[in-house]
């Protein structure tokens, strides 16, 4: 690699330097909590697949040329120069994470593999070394948002056309209402009396009936909530009451 | 022999604390300053109030403590001890009214925190040579856990001296009178502890104790200070 694609890249990796990148990069312990996180980890149990592994990775080229370590004494925390092997190794930790962020669960400082590993795609970005098809898809994406206003039309269409055959189909429950809203916000159920936003099922699975055991559970219920880590106490008749008057 | 014990008791002290606040200040300033990020890193589910789960989270480590309950527990003491010690410093001060609710000796304990943050630090220690913490290991991590192993053996050994073996030369009063003469900017090394058979582990523990501090603000033991934040990220 040439000190000028270096230098472009080495550019790429500061503009993603914000405040939580760096707290991300600067304080893991290593103390592999993280370990059994990954879900290619479980079924290919390789240390490359550990996410504090994978952040080390994109950390070892940080180390090297954004910390005074990484001149001075390189050893000390595996500073690694940012080279054509190096390139290899983070397409191959970049493009094994699928981004879903369970390590960040695990994590006790809730280190954000994910997003170090956006540096990484960043600069095989940079360095044209990406999977191609990947970002030909995100550019006709770009492409289209870009130009909405010319597809809005044609959808709206779309949808008008879909409105005949709902209207075939539930003669009765469609009578006198608008069948298919265009112009209302938020998430919006074909299935539901209309215009009525779905329910949370999550919300409905917190707040069944508990069964009642005791004080302790009530104080283990309580602000102490957070130390068991399990959910706060459902709201009682008395907070309902307070907040509908309150409210 | 002696100016080398005076360099390292005074000038050195100096020189640590001064690296340590303004490392500190200046590489949390610097961090600070940096933009914030463009969205929001909370994890689902959202808990309320989010400030107390970012609290507990930091203090109580309880995902540590479901995924690997041993390393939380020797984590719990560990930290423990070393906020025991600090305040078991703080009492060589001066006499500290607000730090003897509960009657007892200068440094908590009976040797016993010592002794704790020993052993804890070598299982931190230890649990490096196996896998998979090998795989994530990088020098570092064994250099400043050597470092806090080092600093912590010598200084409890004085305290186990006196606790547990009657040694009784070189103690609190000798500490106190040279941290006070520290802290009020007049330096002076009482005969005690140049002289005392024992001096020279109290010099090992104060130079190592230093070198620690100078490397505070530029390695993980940030962690100290960011950790709270993080959490508050990650809870929203």
């Amino acid at each position: 690699m040439d000190s000028q694609t270096r230098e472009e890249l080495l550019k790429l990796f500061q503009s993603k330097l914000n405040r939580a990148m760096v707290y991300y990069l600067e304080t893991c312990t290593r103390c592999g909590v993280c370990t059994t996180a990954c879900h290619v980890y479980q079924s290919m149990p390789q240390a490359k697949y550990i996410a504090a592994y994978r952040a080390e990775i994109v950390r070892r080229i940080y180390k090297k040329y954004f910390k005074a370590q990484g001149t001075l004494w390189p050893s000390y925390g595996d500073a690694k120069e940012l080279t054509e092997a190096a390139l290899q190794e983070l397409y191959d930790t970049a493009y094994s994470c699928t981004g879903c962020r369970r390590c960040m669960v695990y994590c006790p400082f809730g280190i954000d593999t994910q997003m170090i590993m956006s540096i990484a795609k960043l600069l095989l970005v940079g360095a044209h070394a990406e999977p191609e098809i990947l970002t030909l898809l995100a550019d006709t994406s770009i492409e289209k948002g870009r130009s909405l206003e010319f597809f809005k039309e044609g959808f709206l269409q779309g949808v008008k056309n879909l409105e005949q055959q709902v209207v075939a189909k539930w003669k009765m429950e469609a009578e006198g209402k608008t069948v298919i809203p265009v112009d209302v916000g938020g998430p919006i159920s074909f299935m539901w009396p209309w215009p009525v936003p779905i329910p949370s099922f999550q919300r409905r699975r917190f707040s069944m009936p508990q069964k009642k055991t005791g004080p302790s559970v009530s104080l283990k219920r309580s602000i102490l909530a957070p130390l068991w880590g399990i959910p706060p106490a459902p709201s009682s008749f008395w907070t309902a009451l307070f907040r509908k008057l309150y409210a | 022999m002696q100016t080398v014990y005076y360099l390292v008791l005074v000038p050195m002290v100096y020189a640590a604390f001064a690296v340590f606040i303004f490392g500190t200040a200046w590489r949390l300033a610097q961090t600070a300053r940096r933009p914030a990020h463009g969205a929001t890193l909370q994890i689902f589910p959202k808990k309320d109030p989010a400030w107390l789960y970012a609290v507990a989270d930091t203090f109580f480590m309880p995902s540590i403590l479901r995924h690997s309950p041993v390393l939380w527990f020797f984590l719990a003491v560990f930290h423990l001890a070393v906020a025991l010690l600090i305040i078991g410093h703080l009492e060589l001060f001066a006499q500290w009214r607000l730090l003897q609710i509960v009657p007892h000796e200068v440094f908590l304990g009976k040797g016993f925190v010592g002794l704790a943050a020993s052993v804890s630090l070598l299982f931190l220690f230890f649990r490096r040579f196996h896998a998979p913490v090998r795989d994530l290991s990088v020098p570092k991590d064994y250099y400043l856990l050597i470092l806090l192993f080092l600093t912590v053996i010598f200084g409890s050994q004085m305290d186990w001296a006196r606790r547990w073996f009657d040694y009784d030369v070189l103690g609190v009063e000798a500490y106190r009178a040279y941290l006070w003469s520290l802290v009020t900017l007049k330096p002076f090394v009482p005969d005690e502890i140049v002289y005392s058979g024992h001096g020279f582990m109290l010099v090992l523990h104060v130079f190592f104790a230093n070198v620690f501090l100078m490397v505070f603000p530029f390695t993980k033991m940030m962690h100290t200070f960011l950790a709270l934040p993080m959490n508050l990220l990650k809870r929203g």
